[in-house]
């Protein structure tokens, strides 16, 4: 998942330790990221879906919100094609 | 050694939890401000607080929603 390659030999530890930490890192990676993605949606989505405060979210903005991270993807998939036509016709 | 690498599991962990939290903070200060706060006064009162309440509450509710959404959907491309 990332490419960094992590330098844990100035650590110390024996090979099934640092083997350990390595992927612990890559987890915790993946999990950050994911969060750093969450905020952003959810960000962007509260804009969208919550107009009024109220005390809690009842059905329909739930839907809201849901349709709007699917919606949000299929426009990144859908301008990432774009971008690749557009590079086709042009080469 | 594997106390060494459990210490910075958890420090690792510890910080990452720290940083996402900060996110959300930062975000819900964001938003309700400008839902809650629209003519800033000499003070918060009381209504100002309750709305602040309602939406840090709401913004929690939000973030939970999108995020099971999200993660649907990773699953569901197979990514998760």
């Amino acid at each position: 998942m990332s490419n960094k390659q992590v330098d844990l030999s100035v650590l110390g530890l024996d090979d099934k330790s640092q083997k350990e930490l390595a992927t612990f890192i890559e987890n915790e990676e993946r999990r950050a990221a994911f969060q750093r993605s969450v905020h952003l949606y959810a960000d962007t989505c509260w804009d969208k879906c919550i107009t009024k405060v109220k005390a809690n979210l009842d059905k329909s903005d739930e839907t809201c919100l849901t349709n709007c991270v699917e919606r949000f993807l299929d426009t990144s998939l859908f301008v990432i094609q774009r971008f690749n036509e557009t590079a086709g016709s042009r080469s | 050694m594997a106390d060494k690498k459990e210490v910075l599991m958890e420090e690792i962990q510890k910080e990452l939890a720290l940083q996402n939290f900060q996110d959300l903070l930062m975000k819900v200060n964001s938003k309700c401000f400008a839902k809650c706060v629209p003519k800033p006064g000499l003070k918060l009162d009381n209504s100002e607080q309750t709305c602040l309440t309602r939406c840090t509450d709401l913004y929690i509710q939000t973030w939970n929603v999108v995020s099971d959404a999200y993660l649907r959907r990773l699953k569901k491309m197979g990514g998760a």
